[in-house]
């Protein structure tokens, strides 16, 4: 069969009443969760992992990428309306989008970030649709050098992007590694750091982990923040019609915000947040009239909400065609797929190519869903964005109880998220990275095998490593990263000594 | 909390994730990782606590050297009150469920965590604790049949 088959046989799979709720809920909810501000869509999706179990791979597969590609449209109506970022995505929206709605044209932002969202949204999914199989299948020939190389370059780019804490990140690496080491060990069944703990036997489960660090808390910072309630402009559907010429400004930064995205998205890291702002720094950088950015420019919406929608798509080719997430939501899909025995990476597209298609259809369905949502529902959403923390937080709460109680129905799993959401309070408070720590855990079990799969067949030595092409370009690329981080760092801590 | 009180809050706090880095780095070497030809079960947790005793001293560092990190919110008296009333409340949810059921605990601990948030009046958050005991009971239980404690109602 020929991909255009298998997409087509991809649509008939998802025209089940099971597939087409899931795809409606996903994106509804994660439209919800990216106006509201303080619920991210890892902490969201994390909260639907318990559900989607029972519903079979494609079905929970879709709900969670709904809720990832909703929530990035989502984040826009509150940036635009209230100038408050219901998503971090959608922080630089703020500036211009704003400044529109002050001079009466947010209707016209919202619209025009909710097209763009759609036409890099899809560019985003035919990028997928063609570049996962193909990586999926140069992937073929990796062997555990290859992996152990590749995702030694993919965590030390991840450090380089932790922004001004790479040092930490490092520790939150570390902190992860560990925790997947608790419990059996996988090559040869070792009990390790259990405690002679019947809940530790079987390691430290992911779910009870992400609710608790994304989920609880979130539910934990809200709670000890004052509520400022927000003034929110009220708009019509007739307010929505952009004008010709935000119209024609509009069509290009779509098109450049989406192909950045697409690329950004490919790179480990927060890519969906780094694009917005690569974005807005292009468009600034081209327009003839700079000067008018952070004055109510619909080139600095557009731009950075498309390359938010298209970098989610971008992150799902590493995670799809080599099972390796590069993200914090990509890490929780991983989870969600592993949950189902679907492993994803090379194998994907040839032992389970009914996943990788009905989710292809599904989100060309649940982009077109998007739209038809974002544009004449803006003003429901805009309403419940304004709903209080005292009424929203006790049903998050409950909804993180019951999640990771069913999992397994162990209370003890409830009692290490409520631990794991103290922890991410303070980490949180300390501005540890949490990212780093969810992607160490996730990838930790598949780095040790490979770790010590190349360590016995290469006799104890890495530098064989070196005869193999692919092997020896991820490690050289690593080395390379890493010395130019240690100079970077090294540099400005020469400077701040000299000042 | 003032900053000279948070950047000690801050250096305990790596000096206790410093901490768990040495226990990971013992404990491995308990557990033996042999060769590097022959790697065992304690290797891979060996280079995890390396991680965290080799970057953690740098971070506390650096947090000294800038005077403490700014955070989003600040830890006063008043949210350590509401934090350990929130974290009191999630743990009553657990102890008090397989005796008393699923809607009485999720009623209780609404009720509780809304007035702890500041939910005026009683109306509302009675109105909310029903609402949402018993939506997410038909919901969890009956639609998504997750088999919920039923305690007192069982």
């Amino acid at each position: 069969m020929d991909a255009t088959d298998q997409l087509l046989q991809g649509f008939l799979n998802l025209l089940t009443v099971k597939n087409l709720l899931a795809c409606f809920i996903g994106s509804f909810v994660g439209t919800i969760v990216g106006v509201l501000p303080g619920v991210g869509p890892a902490a969201t999706m994390t909260f639907m992992l318990p559900f989607t179990v029972g519903m079979g791979p494609e079905t929970g597969l879709i709900i969670l990428t709904g809720v990832w590609f909703g929530s990035q449209y989502g984040g826009s109506t509150t940036s635009i309306l209230v100038n408050i970022p219901g998503e971090a995505a959608s922080v630089i929206s703020c500036i211009d989008g704003y400044q529109m709605t002050k001079q009466g044209r947010g209707g016209a932002a919202l619209a025009m970030a909710a097209i763009g969202s759609f036409v890099a949204g899809t560019i985003g999914i035919v990028g997928l649709q063609f570049c996962a199989p193909f990586l999926g299948a140069a992937a073929l020939s990796f062997g555990p050098a290859e992996y152990l190389t590749f995702m030694l370059l993919a965590f030390i780019l991840l450090l380089g992007l932790a922004g001004e804490t790479p040092i930490k990140g490092m520790v939150m690496f570390g902190l992860g590694f560990w925790i997947s080491g608790i419990g059996l060990s996988p090559l040869d069944g070792v009990p390790r750091f259990s405690l002679g703990s019947e809940g530790l036997i079987s390691g430290i489960e992911f779910v009870p982990l992400a609710v608790g660090l994304f989920g609880v808390t979130e539910i934990l910072v809200v709670s000890i923040q004052t509520y400022v309630p927000p003034i929110m402009a009220k708009v019509r559907l007739r307010d929505l019609y952009p004008n010709r010429d935000e119209a024609r400004r509009s069509v290009a930064p779509a098109l450049r915000g989406s192909v950045i995205g697409f690329f950004m998205g490919l790179l480990p890291g927060p890519s969906t947040i780094l694009s917005t702002f690569l974005s807005y720094s292009v468009e600034k950088r081209i327009s003839k009239t700079p000067e008018r950015f952070g004055k109510g420019m619909i080139e600095g919406v557009v731009g950075p909400e498309s390359a938010n929608n298209s970098a989610v798509m971008g992150s799902m080719i590493p995670l799809l065609a080599l099972g390796i997430p590069f993200a914090a939501p990509s890490a929780i899909m991983l989870a969600g797929l592993r949950m189902h025995n679907v492993l994803p990476g090379p194998l994907l597209f040839t032992d389970a190519p009914q996943v990788f298609w009905t989710f292809i259809a599904a989100m060309y369905l649940g982009n077109f869903i998007l739209l038809l949502l974002n544009l004449p529902l803006v003003g429901l959403f805009a309403r419940i964005a304004m709903t209080r923390p005292a009424i929203l937080m006790p049903f998050v709460s409950i909804v993180c109880l019951v999640g990771t109680y069913s999992m397994r129905n162990s209370f003890f799993d409830v009692w290490v998220m409520i631990v794991s959401g103290v922890v991410g309070l303070l980490f949180r408070r300390w501005k540890f990275p949490v990212a780093p720590l969810i992607i160490s855990v996730v990838l930790g079990p598949m780095l040790e095998v490979n770790l010590r799969k190349t360590l016995v067949m290469f006799d104890g030595s890495l530098l064989p490593v070196f005869g193999r092409p692919l092997a020896a370009v991820f490690l050289t690329a690593a080395v390379m990263v890493a010395g130019a981080m240690v100079w970077r760092a090294a540099r400005a801590w020469a400077l701040r000594r000299s000042a | 909390m003032n900053s000279r009180w948070a950047l000690v809050g801050e250096v305990l706090f790596g000096c206790l994730i410093l901490a768990f880095g040495i226990v990971a780095l013992t404990g491995s070497v308990q557990l033996g990782f042999a060769s590097l030809s022959q790697p065992r079960a304690g290797l891979f947790p060996f280079f995890a606590g390396l991680m965290i005793v080799i970057a953690s001293p740098i971070a506390i560092v650096n947090s000294i050297i800038s005077g403490g990190n700014e955070s989003e919110f600040v830890l006063k008296k008043d949210a350590f009150r509401t934090l350990a009333g929130m974290i009191a409340v999630f743990a009553g949810w657990i102890v008090a469920m397989p005796t008393l059921g699923y809607v009485v605990v999720t009623f209780a601990a609404v009720l509780a965590l809304a007035k702890l948030l500041g939910l005026e009046g009683w109306l509302k958050p009675l109105a909310l604790s029903v609402a949402t005991s018993l939506a997410t009971y038909v919901l969890f239980d009956r639609l998504l049949y997750l088999d919920l404690p039923r305690g007192l109602l069982g």
